[in-house]
């Protein structure tokens, strides 16, 4: 198949998508061609000049595709779940109502304000846990291989911004100062997220249930 | 008379071989694994997407976490006539429309991002298109598209990149078609007059052949 005349494509393009005189059938006949077109600009460096002369845009079809390997892609996926499932945990326990609410539902709607904050305040911080970008909030990744039930392994491809993090599968020297002062949780799903502030350290243990 | 001979219960198909829309159908009903499976099909292909509208991965999976969790949390409105993916596509836009306001609101200053690509682009001798490595291509991107609305940019990286069409479009943004083409003949046009102006020896050659 010979090149096609990217000029006139282009300029057909440009006429078609002028939204205020446009037709259906020229959009459709013109994004035809077009597509058409770029199928083959995909295939042949010969014409990628004088594409790029006639519609400077085309160079936006170089914009990088997300390079994800397998791997990588599995533990993106399990990382996700998990910020999901701690998200709908923090949304339930801001749902939840005490007993006495249901008893005395008019006491419960003059305290609800201050319950409600609290609610709402527990439930952002573990929102934060889960999807904070740029804190440390992020679940702990290393092997706990001491006083802890956690079983989950090291993910490859999840970044961690805790210091001192071991590589994905390799054993870190724990410093004493990271050792969880949690010994033998009789939960052997449970997952332990932990967060090291300057006064002050969190921990939250979130269950198989997703109980916290 | 009817007489039952045999029986056999119904096995549903595993999840992992329904269609997406019968996976929103049994979202809908509250299986908490029809999510996890939804995640799994979908993290990919959602992440690529607002990665490239927010050009920052952080970011992006901020986004999408959060999209999934909106899928869950307003399961109960998916019509099984509507296009699964245009439902998750359009929670997610939105999201990363909010995104981006709100990061305007942040950001304000780009200038110091221009001067350093207009010193690559400079040290080029032949300002080749076909040495502009993918990451500059990003980062003129992202340049330029601060300059259109987030509704424009949208539409841009759907219809242009992510190649979706216009009605697909329309529906992901609940705007009409014409509204789409509006946006993006405005887009286009943003975009290259601004190109032309900021990175003339791109526009102007073209790409040489490699």
């Amino acid at each position: 198949m010979s090149c096609p005349d990217w000029s006139a494509l282009a300029a057909r393009r440009n006429d078609a998508h002028d939204a205020n005189d446009a037709h259906d059938a020229d959009i459709a006949g013109e994004a035809a061609a077009w597509q058409e077109a770029l199928r083959h600009l995909d295939a042949c460096a010969a014409c990628r000049r004088q594409a790029l002369a006639a519609d400077p845009l085309l160079i936006f079809r170089r914009l990088p595709t997300l390079e994800m390997g397998p791997e990588h892609e599995r533990a993106e996926i399990e990382a996700t779940r998990q910020a999901v499932a701690v998200m709908r945990t923090a949304a339930m326990a801001l749902q939840a109502r005490p007993p006495f609410a249901r008893r005395f539902p008019s006491h419960w709607r003059g305290l609800r304000p201050v319950h409600s904050r609290l609610a709402y305040a527990a439930g952002l911080a573990l929102v934060a846990l889960s999807v904070g970008s740029n804190h440390a909030w992020r679940e702990d990744l290393r092997p706990r291989t001491l006083h802890t039930a956690h079983t989950a392994r090291p993910q490859p491809g999840l970044s961690t911004t805790i210091p001192g993090a071991a590589a994905p599968g390799v054993p870190a020297a724990t410093p004493a100062s990271w050792r969880s002062p949690i010994e033998r949780l009789n939960r052997p799903k449970a997952r332990v997220y932990q967060y090291d502030g300057d006064h002050m350290s969190v921990v939250m243990i979130v269950d198989e249930k997703l109980d916290v | 008379m009817l007489e039952l001979v045999y029986s056999r219960p119904r096995q549903p198909a595993p999840l992992g071989e329904v269609s997406d829309r019968d996976l929103l159908v049994s979202l809908r009903g509250g299986s908490e694994a029809a999510l996890g499976e939804l995640i799994g099909r979908k993290t990919r292909p959602l992440l690529q997407l607002v990665w490239r509208i927010l050009g920052d991965l952080e970011e992006a999976r901020d986004v999408v976490q959060v999209t999934f969790f909106k899928v869950w949390e307003n399961r109960h409105k998916f019509d099984d006539r509507w296009s699964p993916n245009t439902w998750i596509y359009r929670i997610a836009s939105n999201l990363a429309i909010d995104h981006l306001r709100s990061r305007r609101s942040r950001e304000r200053s780009s200038e110091p991002v221009r001067q350093h690509l207009r010193q690559v682009a400079d040290s080029r001798a032949l300002g080749d298109m076909s040495r502009l490595q993918q990451a500059e291509v990003s980062n003129i991107f992202r340049e330029l598209a601060a300059d259109l609305s987030e509704k424009q940019r949208m539409v841009f990286l759907l219809r242009e990149i992510e190649g979706l069409s216009s009605p697909e479009v329309a529906a992901i943004l609940g705007c009409r078609e014409s509204t789409v083409r509006n946006h993006l003949f405005n887009a286009r046009k943003c975009l290259r007059k601004e190109l032309v102006r900021r990175y003339p020896e791109y526009a102007s050659r073209g790409e040489e052949p490699s």
